[in-house]
């Protein structure tokens, strides 16, 4: 019998000493689970289904395997992660199923976090109102999470994949969210920095109020009503982001509004209605960005002023700027540094120091009409807005949208296309074959 | 068949369908080289809209040429005056001639866009769906503008005054419409709004655009602003079937009541 207790004790201890922290998930509700988990202990969750909701009130470690749900019952937060539970960690789940009410005084989400320094990895949500909600949440560090949002329906019924709160020096990487609301939503949340998400299918990939000095690098957003829509917040650094394919009647890639002292750099706008829309907004550095076949680079209107734009490229944009209310004080160029225009205007260099030897002057008559009627935007692919540009420069209907004092010289456009010497010698030989044919008939 | 066979013969001699879809396939060609430098997801739906955009200037003209000069031969070489004195009605000639040109021009493009598709696998992700609308796309196009060719081949009386007939209808549809459109715009409001939107997508360049943006999911419909929900009325596929039919409908018929023998009395 004394031998039995020792060997008992023995294999207790063991235990014990090899993973203090540590219980393995057993056929109990999870409530339990968590609630049995010890602070700073580890819940390990099997591949299978667990029904939530769950509420989180103590520091912990939750687990899952692979292949682990947690499924909501459809009432509230599938996961609440309460105030005092600060460094909890979630990794390797999937979560579903968030009540989706209206009526209710809260907006739910599949995972609502109230406290600080939390750690959210390699996480998977779907059917739920709210992806992840930071509320007065701050230092959390979110990766490696996939949210597909309710998609179609009308806005106010679709939640957001992220939405921050009053929440601090978070940081978010590695995420894709498509098929909500808004991708990221941001409100007095400063500080945080998000990187490489993969924004779609939502209308604004990034909403954006009263937040200030947020860090955004290598960012993805596309084919969403808006890229990224940035309003009341200054101090924000967008840095070799990409906003491609927002290409619906009021869609743009990057628009800033009452945004001010914003920086703007190394960014591609590829593909979009407008490339960057600017309203109500002073002193942003746009600087080496690229607009690439937009069907407007940038949208100026004349409420902002004292933006810098410098070093970036327009290429192949139907219109490269345009400028809507009237002139603004806006600088082109910085340091004798002006823009690179493509094929838009012919330029000479006879010095070869790569800047224009006469200033780039733009000239435009469609701001009015764009100002008027919002169906302009129909008429953009058609060959017929430059006859209409013509028209109009004749009868002197024109207005100057901007001055490039020092424009760059292009590099692109400028070479022949390496395809057209492959056409060359199979031109050659049809006609060879063809003249040949010819005599033979003769 | 034996309109389509004869309509392959006269075609497949002449120079101009070959030109045609020479010119496409250079087009093709270089818009899929210059493609290469673009982002890559996603590149198949911009590369076929880039093209799309790209055949606009070339296929109507091309089509309207081909279809009205295939018509015109017939006047100009008494075909015509043979075969309908033989019993048969010019509607029922007309529409065999209609059948044998749209069969063969279809035909011989869509040979070139399957032989596409082989490097636009390698290229791109591709998906085949996309380039089933892009198919649908550009060849309703290419029947509309062949069916406008055959009427007006059947209305003029000889090469030049077809000649300016086409190059003034390619003009009309390629520029005149739109900057009539850009001038009218001033006036559009939301209580005429649906009105202007009928003409808009009467349009068919308009209208296969459209469709093709929307279709490729280039262009969202949901989050549009109240102006452009009474714009878009209706499904892009009901106005791209609607602009199809009434085309080909009304070019047809009037081809038939308004014909010209062209010298024959």
């Amino acid at each position: 019998m004394r031998e039995k207790w020792h060997w008992m004790a023995g294999i207790i201890f063991f235990l014990l000493t090899i993973h203090p922290n540590t219980f393995f998930a057993e056929n109990r509700s999870l409530q339990d689970l968590v609630d049995q988990t010890p602070a700073h202990g580890t819940l390990l969750l099997q591949n299978k289904t667990y029904s939530g909701n769950v509420t989180i009130s103590k520091p912990i470690a939750i687990k899952g395997a692979g292949k682990t749900n947690i499924k909501g019952d459809g009432t509230g937060n599938v996961i609440l992660i309460q105030k005092p539970a600060i460094g909890t960690r979630l990794e390797n789940l999937r979560i579903s199923h968030s009540s989706k009410s209206r009526n209710s005084v809260e907006e739910y989400s599949a995972i609502k976090v109230l406290s600080d320094r939390n750690v959210l990895k390699n996480l998977t949500i779907s059917d739920s109102f709210h992806g992840i909600y930071f509320s007065s949440s701050n230092e959390n560090d979110l990766s490696k999470v996939s949210i597909t949002g309710m998609g179609g329906g009308e806005v106010a019924g679709q939640g957001n994949g992220i939405q921050l709160i009053r929440s601090q020096r978070n940081r978010l990487t590695d995420a894709i969210i498509r098929d909500s609301r808004d991708g990221i939503y941001f409100s007095y949340s400063n500080d945080n920095v998000v990187k490489k998400v993969d924004i779609s299918h939502t209308r604004y990939g990034l909403h954006y109020m009263y937040s200030d000095h947020n860090h955004f690098f290598n960012n993805h957003f596309h084919q969403n009503v808006g890229g990224a829509a940035i309003m009341n917040s200054k101090g924000i650094e967008l840095i070799g982001n990409e906003f491609s394919y927002q290409q619906g009647s009021r869609s743009f890639g990057l628009m800033l509004q009452a945004s001010d002292e914003n920086i703007v750099k190394d960014n591609h706008f590829y593909h979009n209605q407008r490339g960057l829309y600017i309203d109500l907004s002073q002193k942003n550095r746009i600087i080496s960005n690229e607009f690439l076949q937009n069907r407007i680079g940038v949208e100026l209107w004349a409420s902002s002023s004292s933006q810098v734009f410098s070093l970036n490229s327009f290429f192949r944009n139907t219109l490269p700027v345009i400028t809507i209310g009237g002139q603004a004080q806006n600088q082109w160029s910085e340091n004798h540094k002006g823009n690179e225009w493509g094929e838009t205007f012919a330029l000479f260099d006879l010095n070869e120091d790569m800047i224009g030897d006469i200033p780039v002057k733009y000239k435009s008559s469609l701001a009015k009409l764009m100002e008027d009627q919002e169906l302009v935007y129909l008429f953009l692919p058609s060959p017929s807005i430059h006859i209409y540009e013509k028209i109009n420069q004749f009868l002197h209907r024109q207005e100057t949208v901007f001055t490039d004092p020092y424009p760059l010289m292009s590099e692109r456009g400028t070479r022949l296309p390496v395809v057209w010497f492959m056409l060359i010698p199979v031109m050659i030989i049809l006609g060879i074959i063809f003249v040949k044919r010819r005599r033979r008939i003769r | 068949m034996t309109y389509i066979w004869k309509e392959w013969k006269e075609l497949s001699r002449g120079k101009g369908l070959w030109l045609a879809l020479s010119m496409a396939m250079i087009i093709s060609v270089f818009i899929l080289w210059q493609s290469k430098s673009l982002p890559s997801d996603q590149g198949l739906e911009v590369y076929l809209l880039s093209l799309y955009e790209m055949n606009v200037f070339l296929i109507p003209l091309l089509s309207l040429f081909i279809s009205s000069f295939a018509v015109i031969q017939e006047k100009e070489q008494k075909t015509l005056m043979i075969i309908l004195t033989k019993k048969e009605s010019y509607r029922s000639f007309f529409l065999k001639k209609t059948m044998g040109v749209q069969f063969i021009t279809v035909l011989v493009f869509l040979c070139w866009y399957f032989a596409l598709a082989i490097p636009m696998k390698f290229l791109f992700i591709f998906d085949v769906s996309s380039f089933g609308v892009y198919l649908l796309t550009f060849f309703t196009l290419l029947f509309i503008f062949n069916q406008i060719g055959l009427l007006l081949g059947s209305i003029c009386e000889n090469r030049m005054q077809l000649v300016g007939a086409n190059i003034f209808t390619w003009f009309f549809f390629i520029f005149l419409l739109d900057l009539l459109f850009l001038y009218i715009l001033p006036l559009v409001n939301e209580e005429n709004i649906t009105t202007f939107s009928v003409f808009y997508f009467l349009d068919p360049l308009h209208t296969l655009h459209f469709y093709l943006e929307t279709a490729l999911g280039l262009y969202p419909l949901d989050h549009l602003s109240r102006l452009m929900k009474k714009m878009v009325w209706l499904q892009p596929k009901y106005l791209l079937w609607i602009t199809l039919m009434v085309w080909s409908v009304l070019s047809f018929e009037l081809a038939v009541r308004l014909r010209r023998r062209g010298g024959i009395s």
